[in-house]
């Protein structure tokens, strides 16, 4: 991992973070000239329990300063002017190192430690760096302190006392973020367009067909060190930002060794020793690899398409594609089971040998969740009133929501039942693998040599059911789907840092990162049965996706080199650090889908009353009967290429009280998509994309009052460019579930100035309160539209006249020992984020939608987070309760004088207690957690009306974990 | 796994080329000269009856170029192939009834079936109900249709006369099967009689929209719907012949079915076509094969002298609160038809609806000849049908489309129009 380069003014600190392993020599620091001392005045912390620690010794090598922390934990010295490392020792605890710790002149150093105890070691906390370790807290919040841009962390620590056991769950706590559909990150109520992900500083691949995010829920929370969030820009960047970057630094590298292990198991409150809906399982699903067995039938051609020959083209005989047909796995029906309890488990560990250091993790999940959901599909009906027009909702939900007499009128009483209306039941079995490998060398005191490996994988297999009165056909119907979704997302790194001390401490960070992320959507079945009300049975549907089989495969690849130098220069009350890099990325991207169905050539002897997988036996594939077709358009596939050359330079100037961080960003940018032409022979292909170059300043002002509080100011301009769908001239294949899209090649990107404002008071180890106000002023916003159509809507992209975003964010952070001894145990941490924004469409050709000035889709006005933490450190409890809520906002947009759909402002109370056991060490941690206790129905209305309603459940686990060493 | 997971743009241009394979043949075993049209017709051109046209891909006829089709032409598409006639351009298919233009299957008789290619598509100028007045067809696969904020109700798309339109109906985009025949926005200046829709998946012809008026229409064995109008139809039409066959797909439907606009019933202008003389006959074999005539959605409209037999399903059933309104106002009036052998005859409520005019409703049979006949059908009505009662017939308007008639139902039992030459029932 390459640090970000950090300096401050003079009372503060200035971290040089080298990621070194333990190191004892002192970099080659030389102290400039001077006649007065300066003061270094810190406070060392436990970083897990917050209480500050006495008789710690505190050194600096190569000078006689050795002093003891008083009974608060502080200390106190004077040194002439330069740089300096500063070790912090207490028995029972992990050395701790300060590696560049700078003082001027007549001026006072503020530092601060927080060491971990000698048993805790990697999966827990880890504490390795020098400026007390990028996983604690605490070393977080003096990372933000010292921070020349406005930052949100999430500590391992954190992340180890939450009950969300991925990314997603993570950031959720984040001030100003809100999670859409439990894995897009918006930030600031800006949606994931706004937003980037970078993993170890570089940018990642997607295993999302239709968007350039990174779904944060496929990233196991245990194999990440800590999670940031940017929210201003600097040149250092990458210039795709508006919202925010999110930072995530995978594991690092161990203080020494360790080895831990912990088992979960843990139950849904709608899932766990219930029925659960599945279908046959393959042999290796439970390891999340069960795409090989339902991928394609060797026997398909690869290259050419399933359809009967003609005498002007070539094709299959009726024999061919009836041995083509009978091929395919005739599983087509849901299974039922008994759910099992939810499991998990990881092992991770490190060691040093020599000059080289080891980390590495693996983690398993296992997990089962039953969803039943209500959904109601609506038109403008008599007077102007909403009428439902299709009703997949459980007879019990429209009773018990007075919707019976709604629904009168569209549905016939008859089918106002139980039997007719049963509403959505799916069960989903998610079996998580992540591995991480990391291994460095160190060349020499100033030298490092690092490589580092990340993988993550989903298997997926999923089954959904509905009953539900289906409008267009005028009777009820029913729907059987069997899915499995595998998702990979891979990234390694080769990367080096090396500090030259003759030249003023400068540091060269290079890395070059390639990754690759992969999804794979083998053999999606569907079928369709309909209401026959003459016979009074449900009857095959040949229509719509009926009888589908979908294969779906698409991988992207990212190549990313980049090189950052930095240097630094001490001038009498002035500090100066200049920054310069550069770097390419590379992103490809290959998405190809196959699509079949079976068509009846002939109804002899087929009972279209009969099961799905009776009706669809081989037997009945055959020329007479079912045949097997290709519906695959040359538009189900697509490549995209993205390059990105950018260079930038920084400095960061500070004097006195006065911080001024101000640089200028260039990126040219290279995109193309090609499609290819639908229902064309040709294979012809339409190629959609620009090359831009940017010029991306940017300018922050940080004024400190005093120590502890900081004013920052902000500007700069950024970009928001297409995505690789929206580019693309022709509908694009939904796989996921929504309506169809259609892309725009005139896009154009967007361009952002973004206006900050921030007051910040640190005003003790974490403790912190903090007010910011945004204003983000978008020209070219890229919005979806819809577009009328006889067959499916259509949503496309325009770019619209405007879009302004402003909000406020509170944080607040304390212990709340300052208020009453008794409360010393008790911690509170709280933000709340307040956001307005607009968007206006304007008039655009083709387009239905109704409202044309709205806030933006997925924006919250509401955001707010309250964590309570409560420790008994004799009995080594904690315990953590969480509130999330997450205010009104609209997850769709309306269309045709319909009004839009607004997501329900949603509350969510977790809880989590730990207790640490076995011995002097205490190697043993048992865990508990409680999620979504309160188990609030998630609503989603349009407009007073229930549109989409279900639960989540509550989810229990307890686990355990034992650290061998 | 099998397919390959693609990442270079090389890879994937290179199995799409295989994929979608190209013409290897371009000479008709007869000797006769193939043409293939592929892409986009952008200057007027004339199709002869001495070649056969190989319909390859989409076909766009862009305006303002006329595409030209001689009595007798045959044209023929491949699979995933369309015409569409976009607004502004013409298609001027004028057959006889002697030398029809016949649109059909590239597979040899015998092997043909639905979905053999997609269609014909004509988009016009004509008003809609979509706000904004234009709408994509088919996710915009087919083109645009309608005036947009400034319609032309007197749109002028071309002739279509005498053309039989077969084996069609081909998916162009998931779940979106395209009609065989579709006049979308299409206004009352294009001339549209004598048509023959045969075996296509899909509707045999709808309308979205328009003010286009029809004549002489014959669905026999359509995948979807035999005759559907939906989003501000307002035509006339006169002369329908509809004959389902439930072994063409299990999911074929209904006779008629008919809408205003299914996201908003309200929009304006309301669908509203006159229609008289209609002969609706339903399949009660196994298979497909709902009901006779569906009004839903909002539509109004003014159905007269229709004969609605041998449904499994109701023979008419109104869906929905502003279309049942609309009938309880007189704004959608169905008189003076024959409804027969249908379960039931009237959905439950319909009648209740529409009591002034169930009076002018009979329920007896009308004694056609051999209306189920899949090959050779005769939809005549014998002597002594009450639909040749001519007490009981609605006499049209005469505005000059219209023509007097004193029977019920889709075909003159003194001159039938569907036992023409130019027609061709046949299965495959």
């Amino acid at each position: 991992m390459s640090r970000t380069l950090i300096s401050r003014p003079a009372k503060l600190i200035l971290v040089l973070v080298l990621s070194c392993l333990v190191c004892a020599s002192a970099p080659g620091s030389t102290p400039p000239e001077g006649n007065d001392q300066g003061t270094v005045a810190g406070v060392v912390v436990d970083v897990s329990t917050n209480r500050n620690i006495t008789n710690a010794t505190v050194m600096v090598p190569g000078t006689t300063i050795a002093v003891e922390t008083d009974l608060d934990g502080n200390f106190t010295f004077r040194l002439k002017p330069g740089t300096y490392q500063v070790r912090v020792n207490r028995s029972g605890y992990q050395e701790h190192l300060l590696s560049s710790v700078i003082v001027h002149a007549n001026q006072t150093t503020g530092v601060e430690a927080a060491l971990s105890s000698e048993g805790m070691t990697l999966g827990e906390v880890v504490v390795t760096a020098e400026n007390g370790g990028s996983g604690s807290e605490a070393g977080l919040l003096a990372d933000r302190k010292a921070a020349g841009v406005m930052s949100d962390v999430i500590s391992a620590r954190e992340m180890s006392q939450d009950t969300s056991s991925n990314a997603a769950g993570i950031l959720q706590r984040v001030v100003g973020i809100s999670v859409v559909q439990d894995k897009y990150v918006y930030v600031r109520g800006l949606g994931e367009r706004y937003s980037n992900t970078v993993l170890n500083d570089s940018l990642l691949p997607t295993t999302d067909p239709d968007r350039r995010v990174v779904p944060m829920d496929l990233m196991p929370a245990q194999m990440l060190e800590n999670v940031k969030v940017f929210k201003t820009f600097t040149p250092d960047q990458p210039g795709e930002f508006s919202g925010g970057l999110v930072k995530i630094a995978a594991k690092d590298f161990p203080q020494g060794s360790s080895l831990k292990v912990s088992i979960t198991a843990g139950a849904n409150s709608q899932t766990s020793f219930r029925d659960f809906v599945t279908y046959p399982s393959d042999r290796l699903d439970w390891l999340g690899f069960g795409a090989g067995r339902r991928s394609l039938p060797s026997i398909i051609p690869a290259d050419e398409r399933l359809i009967r020959g003609t005498p002007f083209t070539p094709g299959f005989s009726p024999q061919q594609l009836q041995t083509f047909g009978r091929a395919f796995e005739p599983i087509l029906e849901p299974d039922h089971v008994h759910a099992r309890a939810n499991q998990s488990y990881s092992v991770s560990g490190g060691t040093t040998i020599g000059k080289w250091g080891f980390v590495g993790g693996l983690t398993y999940s296992n997990q089962l969740h039953t969803l039943e959901e209500n959904r109601l599909y609506y038109v403008l009906g008599r007077g102007g009133h909403l009428i439902p027009r299709s009703v997949f909702a459980s007879d019990g939900f429209v009773r018990d929501n007075g919707l019976v007499s709604t629904l009168q009128g569209s549905v016939p009483d008859e089918f106002i039942t139980n039997e007719f209306l049963k509403g959505y039941t799916s069960g989903s079995n998610a079996v998580r693998l992540g591995g991480t490998a990391n291994v460095a060398y160190r060349l020499s005191t100033n030298h490092n040599l690092m490589f580092k490996n990340f993988y993550t994988h989903e298997g997926n297999r999923s089954t959904r059911t509905y009953v539900g009165w289906y409008e267009s056909r005028g009777t009820p119907i029913r729907d059987e789907r069997l899915r499995y979704l595998q998702e990979g997302i891979y990234s390694g790194q080769l990367s080096g840092e090396h500090v030259f001390p003759a030249f003023g401490n400068s540091v060269l960070a290079w890395r070059w990162n390639y990754s690759r992320a992969t999804l794979d959507e083998p053999d999606l079945r569907e079928n369709i049965y309909e209401f026959d009300q003459s016979v009074q049975r449900f009857k095959f549907y040949s229509q719509l996706q009926s009888s589908l089989r979908m294969f779906n495969t698409m991988s992207e690849n990212l190549r990313e080199p980049a090189v950052d130098w930095s240097t630094f220069f001490f001038f009498p009350n002035v500090t100066l650090n200049i920054k310069a890099g550069g770097s390419f990325s590379n992103r490809d991207r290959g998405f190809l889908s196959r699509r079949f169905r079976f068509n009846t050539r002939g109804i002899k002897g087929l009972d279209f009353y009969s099961p799905a997988e009776q009706l669809l036996a081989p037997g009945n594939i055959r020329p007479d009967g079912f045949e097997i077709f290709e519906e695959t358009r040359q538009t189900d596939a697509y490549t995209g290429r993205h390059d990105i050359w950018a260079g930038y330079g920084m400095a960061d100037f500070t004097l006195r009280k006065w911080r001024v961080i101000g640089g200028l960003r260039v990126e040219r940018s290279d995109q193309q998509v090609l499609t290819f032409t639908p229902i064309s022979r040709d294979p012809a292909t339409v190629t959609a994309g620009q090359e831009t170059t940017d010029l991306l300043p940017s300018i922050g002002l940080v004024y400190g009052f005093t120590g502890n509080i900081n004013l920052r100011a902000g500007y700069s301009q950024t970009v928001s460019r297409p995505q690789f769908r929206e580019l693309s001239p022709f509908e694009f294949t939904d796989v996921t579930g929504g309506p169809s899209a259609v892309g725009n090649p005139n896009l154009v990107r967007t361009k952002i100035r973004n206006y900050d404002l921030r007051w910040e008071w640190f005003f003790a180890p974490q403790k912190l309160i903090a007010v910011s106000f945004f204003y983000k002023d978008f020209t070219n916003p890229v919005e979806q539209v819809i577009q009328p159509s006889n067959e499916l809507t259509v949503i496309s992209y325009r770019n619209v006249r405007a879009a302004k975003n402003r909000g406020l964010e509170v944080e607040f952070r304390k212990r709340l020992g300052a208020l009453s001894p008794r409360l010393e145990n008790l911690s509170v941490m709280f933000n709340y984020t307040y956001v307005n924004s607009t968007v206006e469409i304007g008039e655009q050709e083709i387009s239905v939608v109704t409202s044309l000035k709205r806030p933006l889709v997925g924006q919250s006005a509401n955001v707010l987070n309250a964590t309570v933490h409560y420790e008994i450190p004799r009995w080594n409890l904690e315990a953590r309760t969480m509130v999330n809520y997450v205010g009104e906002r609209i997850s769709d947009v309306g269309a045709y004088g319909l009004p839009d759909i607004r997501e329900k402002g949603f509350p969510t109370l977790d809880l989590f207690v730990s207790k640490r056991f076995l011995g002097e060490a205490k190697r043993m941690e048992a865990k508990f957690s409680g999620e979504n206790l309160i188990d609030r129905e998630v609503r989603f209305n349009q407009g007073p009306i229930p549109y989409w309603y279900f639960r989540r459940g509550r989810s229990f686990s307890v686990s355990l974990s034992y650290t061998f060493f | 796994m099998n397919l390959k997971v693609i990442s270079a743009s090389a890879g994937l241009i290179l199995i799409l080329a295989s994929l979608f394979t190209p013409l290897t043949r371009s000479v008709a075993a007869d000797g006769s000269a193939i043409i293939v049209v592929t892409g986009d017709i952008t200057s007027s051109v004339t199709w002869t009856s001495t070649n056969t046209y190989l319909l390859n891909g989409a076909v766009f006829v862009k305006e303002p170029a006329i595409l030209t089709i001689q009595p007798g032409t045959t044209i023929k598409g491949l699979d995933r192939s369309f015409l569409v006639i976009e607004r502004g351009a013409k298609l001027m298919a004028e057959g006889t009834p002697a030398a029809p233009i016949v649109f059909t299957s590239s597979q040899e008789p015998g092997f043909r079936s639905p979905r053999d290619w997609g269609g014909l598509w004509i988009n016009g100028r004509a008003p809609i109900n979509t706000p904004g007045g234009q709408e994509l067809g088919e996710t915009g696969i087919t083109g645009t249709y309608g005036g947009g904020a400034d319609p032309d109700p007197h749109d002028n798309s071309g002739i279509i006369r005498y053309v039989r339109i077969e084996f069609a109906g081909f998916p162009v985009a998931p779940d979106a099967e395209i009609n065989n025949f579709t006049l979308a926005g299409v206004g009352d200046g294009t001339r549209v009689d004598h048509i023959h829709v045969n075996r296509g998946a899909d509707d045999g012809i709808e309308f979205f929209g328009g003010t286009v008026n029809v004549k002489y229409i014959l669905a026999t064995g359509t995948g979807d719907d035999g005759f559907d109008w939906q989003i501000g139809y307002v035509g006339k039409v006169q002369f329908v012949v509809i004959q389902a066959d439930n072994t063409v797909d299990p999911a074929s439907d209904r006779g008629i079915e008919a809408d205003n606009n299914e996201n908003n019933n309200n929009l304006l202008p309301v669908s509203d076509p006159q229609l008289y003389n209609f002969t609706i006959v339903g399949d009660k074999g196994p298979g497909g094969g709902t009901a006779g005539i569906v009004l839903r959605r909002g539509t109004a409209g003014d159905l007269r002298n229709f004969i609605v037999v041998n449904y499994k399903g109701a023979g008419i059933d109104i869906q929905g609160g502003v279309a049942q309104a609309r009938a309880g106002s007189g704004e959608l009036t169905i008189t003076n038809s024959i409804f027969f052998n249908n379960n039931p005859n009237f959905q439950a409520g319909v009648s209740d609806l529409m009591l002034s005019q169930v009076a002018t409703i009979l329920r007896s049979d009308p004694l056609l000849r051999d209306p189920r006949n899949l090959t050779a059908p005769d939809f005549r009505p014998l002597e002594g049908s009450p639909a040749l009662d001519a007490s009981n017939v609605a006499v049209p308007p005469a505005d000059g489309f219209f023509t007097p008639v004193a029977f019920m139902g889709g075909v003159d039992p003194q001159n039938d129009w569907t036992q023409a030459a130019w027609i061709s029932v046949v299965r495959n």
